[in-house]
């Protein structure tokens, strides 16, 4: 099993946050929130398309609204090899830091 | 309800979002990026939102489009690997796909050089929608004519009086111009006498000399690169010597003129061939620049260019100089009663759309060269489409009759999962793949046609022309437009059955299929036998006008022309005389003019009831001899005879023209009184001879009116009569006698009846271009009957071999499957027969004699299409229908 990039990580972690509200200009607020940086719609459609390639993450048309110009919104969902895939990459991280105390890389 | 304020984003970067978009799902991104944008333009105003778009459309696309390269190459690898190793596994398959297109695009190519080179004429000057060529439209009380010739007052005049010309240049026609450097002396027919504004308007490339002052100083010349080579064997001849005899030009105290030595000031690039003004030398135009010719109008001797200025209006400048020479010369034009207009026609309309007269109706025609012929650029261009339709047709063909097998094929990845879109996809790239191939090999086979078509259309197409930037566009358009039209069966019929019919298997051999494959070899043969019967069209109305009775004995006549030289003229009896003691030569005369060479026309006036009537005729002067030398027959009255008064009091006049001149027999003709318009001559005539075509079967023989004249300078060639066993040793005697009396003079004789054929040129061109395509058309179309029968006959395996078992002979068998192609074969010949007949009716309309297609000539193209059919189909059949049924039973 592949291991998840800390990029892909963040996008399923932030997929999972919205649940049902997983449409593009919220992932990529999510993503903002939690990474606080501010990323491209470039970046954030290439890893989606990624993540979907590798069955993390499934697709479903949404509804259409106003504002977006007469355009479908596509959620996106994890999948269970998306969720096994975060599970495991939790345990990762977990496991690594593990014993190591907080004030060890303090200066 | 609440509605907020929907405001749109900029337009075109959401045209560039929407470009990069790869799949449907991704379409919702213009959606995401459209509410992102009313968020913020509710938030932080339209403008903020406005930067926001159009920042975040130009830093993401370059990120979308390195992903999307990144996969799709991985496909495209995917789609090249699967082409080639189909293109390998049917290596017979592909060579007669790859062949037919080759061949076809090899032809398209061609021939669009061709038709862009003649599309191209005069379009290589800079500015050449600003030149413009004056013409003269002349009426004087006899008729009138259009002619390029003006006076050359004109281009003086035409500078002071309107600033809107930028440059104007006259250049003067030097005929029968003899060019001499040590030794080597030769007629030149293409030398001009030109000023230094000639490079001003018609663009050439000088290779050595200061192209701003090269015609400046009198007795200085201009000469292409070829001139060069030829007379001092080096390109660099700056600064040399070379003399030229202008049998016109005179100076104080000569009877005769002399070579002139001229300096050469500069040497330019051989002129393309797709230029109307075509040159070897131009001389300075200094020696007659200010005298009292420029200041003449009753010459026609030029031919005038202009380059307007910028935003000029062509139209305006016409209407002003029309009536120029009422300025300068009105006073004269009344008192003769003429009247004279001038007009313009632009540089590029010259080749096609215009054919104008010369300056007065005794001089050679007016046009530089022969106008060419829109009609055959059609023709070609109709050509060069078909037979590369016939190549597309073959590889349709060969892919829809082997779909039974890539339907198996396109089922398995439907099952898979491919989407109709990516089966699409690869099938176009495969043709496309398929098609690059073949135009690489069509290059080369370019390079090999070229110098051949060169030679038969007598262009000078370089390979090179392929290069420019139009022609590969041309092209790559070409590619697309044969890969998409050839692949299109596969890629959009194939892909669109459901998969579990397709690997069944019963896809292509069913009745869409066959159907489809019926027309398509349909097709093929219908356009070459189309081109066959054609060509065979051609061929019998070239051998029906050499073949036919001219009225005139043309075998065994050696013509030599003597090009004005003043000394032979005034010494014509003497020369006769020098040949006609020589054994090999039976008989001697002189003319203006041979049969089959340019005839000068002229008016006759003659009495009529109550008013004198002019009529237009052709003028020919010769002696006595003419008519026993050429075998003419009088059938009223007498030839002209020694020891009368014909040299100065006699007509003979050709049977047409005593039709045309009113009279009701040709016996009612003789002893009649006619008057030459132009010296007012009156003769009478006293003969009438049977009419003979003194040109071409083109045309209907014209009036001709003949005279004995005194004045020697109307004669040009000298005819002799050879005894016809020993022609070749009778000609080098003729030759070493003619050098040894004219030393100075070079001997360019030639025989009548080579020449006179020569007027069938741009027909036996037509012919032999016609006869290659339809070879190949006829090649590449068996070829792909070929393919399709043997995948048919495969398809048909077991039934042959049951059929055996069941006591089929070889013969039935062969009928069985050939039948079909063969009743194809015929309907195609019923299709193509009236098309082509009705096309070359039109085109045998262009002829006064001409033959009209009959039955022969269907039966010929009928019978070689039938023949090469059935051949091709039954060499497959023949062995299909050989093999033990056992074996083909077994088979699968």
């Amino acid at each position: 099993m592949k291991k998840l990039t800390i990029n892909e990580e963040i996008f399923l972690i932030a997929i999972w946050h919205l649940g049902e509200e997983a449409y593009g200009v919220n992932i990529r607020k999510k993503i903002n929130e939690l990474e606080g940086t501010n990323i491209l719609f470039g970046t954030l459609y290439n890893t989606l398309d990624y993540l979907v390639k590798k069955g993390y993450v499934n697709t479903r048309k949404g509804e259409i609204t106003p504002q977006r110009g007469g355009n479908n919104k596509v959620y996106y969902s994890l999948t269970e090899e998306g969720i096994k895939a975060l599970q495991r990459a939790r345990e990762l991280q977990e496991r690594l830091w593990e014993g190591i105390p907080e004030y060890a890389f303090r200066k | 309800m609440f509605i907020r304020k929907i405001s749109k984003p900029p337009f075109l970067a959401k045209i560039i979002l929407r470009l990069s978009a790869r799949t449907d799902d991704e379409l919702s991104l213009i959606g995401d990026f459209e509410e992102e944008y009313n968020r913020r333009s509710d938030e932080d105003g339209a403008f903020y939102a406005w930067i926001w778009y159009w920042l975040n459309t130009l830093l993401s696309v370059p990120k979308f489009l390195r992903y999307s390269l990144y996969r799709s190459t991985a496909m495209l690898r995917n789609y090249i690997k699967i082409a080639l190793r189909n293109i390998s596994r049917h290596k017979g398959f592909s060579l007669i796909n790859i062949f037919g297109l080759s061949v076809g695009m090899a032809c398209c190519m061609v021939i669009f050089l061709y038709v862009v080179s003649e599309l191209n004429y005069d379009k290589h000057h800079d500015g050449y929608e600003r030149i413009f060529r004056i013409g003269e439209h002349r009426i004087v009380p006899v008729g009138e004519f259009r002619s390029p010739l003006v006076s050359l007052a004109v281009a003086p005049a035409m500078q002071r009086d309107f600033p809107q010309i930028e440059y104007i240049a006259s250049i003067v026609h030097l005929s029968n111009g003899l060019v001499a450097k040590d030794e080597l002396q030769l007629y030149e027919d293409r030398i001009f006498y030109a000023g230094q504004s000639l490079f001003n308007i018609f663009k050439v490339d000088f290779l050595y000399g200061d192209p701003e002052n090269t015609l400046e100083r009198p007795l200085t010349a201009v000469i292409t690169r070829q001139m060069a080579e030829k007379y001092f064997g080096e390109v660099n001849a700056l600064g040399k010597i070379i003399q030229i005899k202008d049998p016109r030009f005179l100076r104080r105290g000569q009877s005769e003129p002399e070579p002139v030595d001229y300096e050469i000031t500069g040497i330019i690039e051989d002129l393309p061939s797709n230029t109307h003004f075509k040159f070897d030398i131009i001389a300075s135009d200094a020696v007659y620049r200010g005298t009292k010719y420029t200041e003449e109008w009753d010459n026609h001797s030029a031919y005038t260019y202009v380059k307007l200025r910028q935003g000029v209006d062509p139209s305006e400048f016409e209407e002003q100089i029309r009536m120029l020479a009422y300025k300068y010369y009105g006073d004269a034009l009344n008192r003769f009663g003429q009247k004279r207009y001038y007009f313009i026609q632009a540089v590029t309309d010259i080749h096609f759309h215009s054919n104008l007269q010369g300056a007065s109706l005794q001089t050679l025609q007016g046009e530089l060269e022969p106008p060419g012929n829109l009609m055959y650029i059609y023709v070609y261009s109709a050509v060069g489409f078909l037979i590369l339709l016939i190549g597309c047709m073959n590889f349709m063909n060969l892919s829809n009759a082997r779909s039974i097998y890539r339907a198996k094929e396109v089922g398995l990845r439907k099952v898979v999962g491919a989407k109709r879109s990516q089966l699409i996809r690869q099938f176009l790239g495969e043709s496309l793949i398929i098609t690059l191939l073949s135009l690489a090999a069509g290059i080369f086979l370019v390079q090999a046609l070229l110098p051949l078509f060169n030679q038969m259309a007598g262009t000078n197409l370089q390979f090179e022309g392929l290069l420019q930037p139009s022609v590969l566009f041309a092209v790559a358009g070409l590619v697309v437009f044969v890969g998409i039209f050839a692949g299109g069966y596969p890629a959009f019929v194939l892909t669109a059955f459901k998969p579990n019919i397709m690997l069944k298997g019963s896809v292509g051999a069913g009745n869409r299929g066959s159907m489809i494959l019926k027309i398509l070899v349909l097709g093929q043969f219908v356009i070459s036998i189309f081109f066959t019967i054609t060509t065979v069209t051609v061929y019998q109305q070239l051998n029906f006008m050499k073949g036919q009775k001219l009225g005139f004995e043309k075998n065994c006549k050696l013509v030599i022309p003597f090009r004005g030289n003043r000394n032979i003229r005034k010494n014509i009896e003497n020369l006769k005389n020098e040949f006609f003691e020589y054994s090999g030569v039976t008989d001697v005369t002189v003319s203006s003019t041979v049969p089959g060479r340019f005839v000068m026309t002229n008016w006759v006036r003659f009495p009529r009831e109550t008013a004198f009537e002019n009529r237009t005729v052709n003028f020919l002067a010769c002696d006595d001899n003419f008519f026993e030398v050429f075998r003419i027959e009088t059938i009223a009255g007498r030839p002209f005879q020694q020891g009368r008064n014909d040299k100065n009091d006699s007509f003979v006049i050709n049977e047409s023209a005593a039709k045309i001149l009113g009279f009701t027999s040709p016996h009612e003709a003789v002893g009649k009184r006619i008057t030459e318009a132009f010296s007012q001559h009156e003769k009478t005539i006293v003969g009438v001879t049977r009419d003979f075509h003194f040109r071409g079967m083109q045309n209907v023989v014209e009036p001709l009116v003949m005279e004995y004249s005194g004045l020697s300078f109307l004669y040009n060639n000298l005819s002799l009569t050879l005894i016809p066993d020993k022609l070749n040793d009778t000609v080098n005697i003729v030759k070493t006698k003619w050098e040894e009396i004219y030393p100075g003079i070079p001997y360019e004789g030639f025989f009548l009846d080579e020449d006179f054929d020569m007027q069938y040129r741009t027909e036996g061109q037509v012919a032999e271009i016609l006869g290659l395509i339809s070879i190949l058309g006829l090649i590449i179309a068996c070829l792909g009957l070929f393919g399709v029968t043997s995948f048919i006959v495969r398809q048909k395996y077991r039934e042959i071999g049951i059929r055996k078992v069941l006591g089929a002979t070889v013969i039935h068998i062969m009928k069985l499957i050939s039948a079909e192609f063969i009743i194809l074969v015929i309907i195609a010949i019923i299709i193509s027969v009236p098309a082509a007949y009705y096309v070359m009716n039109k085109w045998l309309q262009e002829f006064a004699y001409r033959i009209s297609p009959g039955i022969t000539t269907f039966g010929i193209a009928g019978f070689v299409a039938l023949s090469l059919s059935a051949f091709t189909v039954n060499i497959k059949v023949l062995r299909a229908a050989q093999f033990d049924p056992v074996e083909s039973i077994r088979h699968e």
